[in-house]
């Protein structure tokens, strides 16, 4: 510099130059004490080349060297290794010296090796004529602040990494408009966008068509931008077009001056602690209309000093009062006058709280004045905290139980007796058929003697051809047919057993029913035409079939015999026919017929049609039916009051058990 | 008489028994009565010429006629003899069943079919 000056000063008058010049010399000097001065900056000068020509001592501080150790020195000696072999050192100067001033910050090398961070600021020196004529450097620590701001960038990366990696909550800024400036894991996750498909879309995208209509999230961004913050919870949809519910929280970012930077907006997807609500409200509704549903009982609860918190349909039943009535009153409103004088009420619920429960039997009121006598059920109710809530109250009415009990007791008592009455009718029954078997038994055995007696006497008799003998033998012969008749009724006696025990089966064998038809007519042409009935016979000469012979000579012995009984004298016709597998008997008389109110009992038990006058057991038509349905087949009636009367037998040719039609 | 075939009546009513008896001696058997099943076990074990037949009814005090039928059964002397159910039992044919007896006739008898019944086993 001094170079400078001196060639400017060439030609001036001595004195006055060297007064300028010493004033110059002082400034200089001044300016030189004054940047020694400066510690916390270091600052030194370079010629063109980069070599230093002056240090100050905050350059000696900052950098340890001392001025001896550096004048002269390439500046590049503070240059990491790396700057110093990508020629860094000689840029900075280009560009300096191109652009007048070059700053930057980075790391130097201290004389005793260690790094600091830097500020340089190298500015090019020019003289008046413009010529380069070397540097000036500024450099500053910044080692503190660089390490400041690196905490500043570490934390707020973690930050980033922090809020990136959170997955449930969506985490995403807003600018001041709504429009989408970040988006992290857990947004991805709850809402299904990607970061590159929602940055820089409005923030609506998220709400359902009627919130976006009615402009709800600029309403929350508005309010959030008044008061700082504003939260809620709703229905927001998803990518795929699916509603979630959404907690939200909007809060409003500002700078220290107060102007608003945008929104930072916290979602957290509820669907399923919702749905878990949901349930549990469901579940909580269907107890309480369960509860209230009951009917039978009386069922509420105390609030934890006894008034009444709820009212269910049994209680308005039992108690009488509606629940508008009720709500809010002390329990003590259903206890006799001198029971709620006494503290009854009160000492129930000390007994509920101290023992979680209280049970008794009582009178109460109810709200007519009526007296009942009440099972109640007392329970302490705690919440989770084990705080007690209030006190849940059963209460049955037993008036009502007492009364069902009696009637169910009513009830059995005259089950009972219905049933002794069964058991006695049945027995009665048994005992019926157990006599009619051994009064059978025993008619049978003197006629068992009388008949061989009689049937003997009879072949003594036949041996010789007198006449009185030809009598008796007549006699005697009349004598066994009567005898035969008693056996018969004993045994349609013991049939009607069989019948009703469910005993009456078949004995089959082929027979041939007209040839039976022929027998018995034959047999009972006299006795008919005693009544004055002719019998006729006609049709087949023989029809065959597997039934019982004994049986179906029953049968033909019981329609003739009614037919002559019930036949006012007049002819009577029978007649055999063969139709397939079908076999036919028609036994057909003009008598006193059957009214057709009588039709169709004619075929019960103990059943007749006529006055009790014309004898018989009233047993020949039931058995007749049984035998004729125990072998498949069927009888029907046709008939007129005083025209008579045609029965009509059919019965199956085949062993098949087949029912067939009677026409 | 002697040469008459036998026939063991076991009957406890009289009057049956009697009429049996009439029935047989008209008839060229000979008759032996016995009012029980004990009654007949005894006939058969003491006398030496068994009989041809046995006519038996059911219902019997001291011994019915299914008791005797066992006994009668397990004594091998006596098996073979043929037994004829007489009986005024409702189901006859289930009482000659369970006594394992094949031929049986119910009460009041037809003359012409004891006699026919006789014939065969005599």
């Amino acid at each position: 510099m001094k170079t400078e000056h001196d060639e400017t000063i060439s030609g001036r008058s001595t004195a006055d130059l060297q007064a300028k010049v010493e004033a110059l010399r002082q400034s200089e000097e001044r300016l030189r004490l004054m940047i020694d001065a400066v510690r916390d900056y270091a600052i030194f000068g370079l010629d063109p080349e980069g070599r230093i020509t002056s240090w100050n001592t905050g350059a000696h501080r900052l950098k340890g060297y001392s001025r001896a150790e550096v004048l002269g020195h390439s500046f590049s000696m503070f240059y990491t290794d790396a700057d110093r072999a990508r020629r860094h050192p000689q840029e900075e100067l280009r560009r300096a010296k191109a652009e007048g001033r070059y700053e930057e910050e980075g790391w130097r090398i201290r004389k005793d090796g260690s790094r600091f961070w830097a500020n340089v600021v190298i500015t090019a020196v020019f003289d008046h004529d413009g010529r380069h004529i070397g540097f000036t450097k500024v450099t500053r620590d910044f080692t503190e602040r660089k390490h400041t701001e690196e905490k500043l960038r570490q934390s707020e990366e973690r930050f980033r990494l922090l809020v990136d990696s959170v997955k449930d909550y969506a985490i995403f800024m807003l600018d001041p408009d709504g429009i989408i400036t970040s988006w992290n894991k857990g947004a991805e996750r709850i809402k299904g966008y990607r970061a590159d498909e929602i940055i820089g879309k409005h923030f609506s995208i998220f709400y359902e068509d009627g919130a976006r209509a009615s402009r709800h999230p600029e309403d929350e961004l508005r309010r959030a931008a008044a008061e700082g913050s504003y939260g809620e919870e709703g229905w927001r949809i998803r990518k795929d077009g699916t509603r979630f519910w959404a907690n939200v929280l909007i809060t409003a970012m500002r700078n220290p001056n107060g102007t608003l930077l945008g929104f930072a907006k916290v979602t957290r997807d509820l669907t399923e602690r919702r749905d878990a609500y949901e349930l549990l409200r469901r579940s909580e509704e269907r107890l309480r209309l369960l509860i209230e549903s009951v009917d039978d009982l009386a069922i509420y609860m105390l609030d934890t000093e006894g008034r009444i918190a709820t009212w269910n349909s049994g209680a308005e039943r039992i108690k009488g009062y509606r629940a508008e009535e009720v709500l809010g009153k002390h329990f003590s409103l259903f206890y006799r006058p001198e029971d709620a004088a006494s503290g009854a009420p009160e000492r129930e619920l000390e007994v509920a709280r101290r023992d979680g429960r209280h049970e008794e039997e009582g009178w109460r009121v109810r709200k007519n004045g009526e007296l009942f006598c009440a099972n109640v059920v007392l329970t302490a109710v705690y919440d989770d905290e084990r705080t007690l809530r209030g006190f849940a109250k059963v209460t049955r009415d037993l008036t009502e139980r007492r009364r069902m009990e009696e009637e169910a007791r009513a009830a059995e008592r005259a089950a009972d007796e219905e049933r002794a009455r069964t058991f006695q009718a049945e027995l009665a029954v048994k005992m019926r058929d157990d006599f009619i078997s051994i009064a059978a038994h025993e008619l049978r055995t003197p006629l068992a003697a009388l008949k061989l007696k009689l049937q003997g006497a009879q072949r003594v008799l036949q041996k010789n051809d007198e006449k009185l003998h030809t009598t008796l033998a007549e006699r005697l012969e009349g004598a066994s047919r009567h005898v035969d008749r008693t056996g018969r009724l004993i045994e349609r006696l013991l049939d009607v057993t069989r019948i009703v025990a469910g005993k009456f089966d078949v004995k089959r064998e082929e027979m041939d029913l007209a040839a039976t038809v022929h027998q018995v007519v034959t047999d009972y042409r006299e006795h008919a035409l005693q009544s004055g009935c002719e019998v006729r016979v006609e049709g087949a000469e023989t029809v065959t079939g597997p039934w019982e012979r004994q049986r179906i000579e029953q049968v033909v012995i019981n329609l003739l015999t009614n037919a002559v009984k019930y036949g006012a004298g007049k002819p009577i016709l029978v007649r055999v026919e063969e139709d397939g597998d079908i076999a036919r008997l028609r036994v057909c008389d003009q008598g006193i017929g059957i009214a057709p109110s009588d039709v169709d009992r004619i075929f019960g038990r103990f059943e007749r049609a006529v006055p009790a006058n014309y004898g018989g057991l009233g047993l020949g038509l039931y058995i007749t039916r049984h035998i004729i349905e125990a072998h498949g087949g069927t009888i029907q009636v046709e008939s007129e009051l005083g025209r008579g009367s045609e029965f009509v037998v059919a019965l199956p040719r085949v062993r098949e058990f087949v029912k067939v039609g009677a026409s | 008489m002697s040469a008459k075939p036998r026939v063991l009546v076991v009957e406890d009513d009289l009057d049956v028994r009697l009429s049996l008896a009439e029935v047989l001696a008209d008839n060229d058997y000979e008759p032996i009565l016995v009012s029980n099943g004990r009654e007949a076990l005894n006939h058969l074990r003491t006398q030496r010429e068994k009989p041809r037949l046995i006519l038996l009814d059911v219902m019997m005090p001291v011994m019915d006629g299914s008791t005797f039928r066992a006994e009668q059964l397990s004594d091998p002397e006596l098996r073979s003899i043929p037994v004829v159910v007489l009986s005024a039992h409702a189901d006859v044919e289930a009482a000659a069943k369970a006594m394992s007896v094949t031929h049986f006739m119910r009460k009041p008898v037809d003359l012409d079919d004891l006699i026919a019944t006789l014939r065969k086993f005599c």
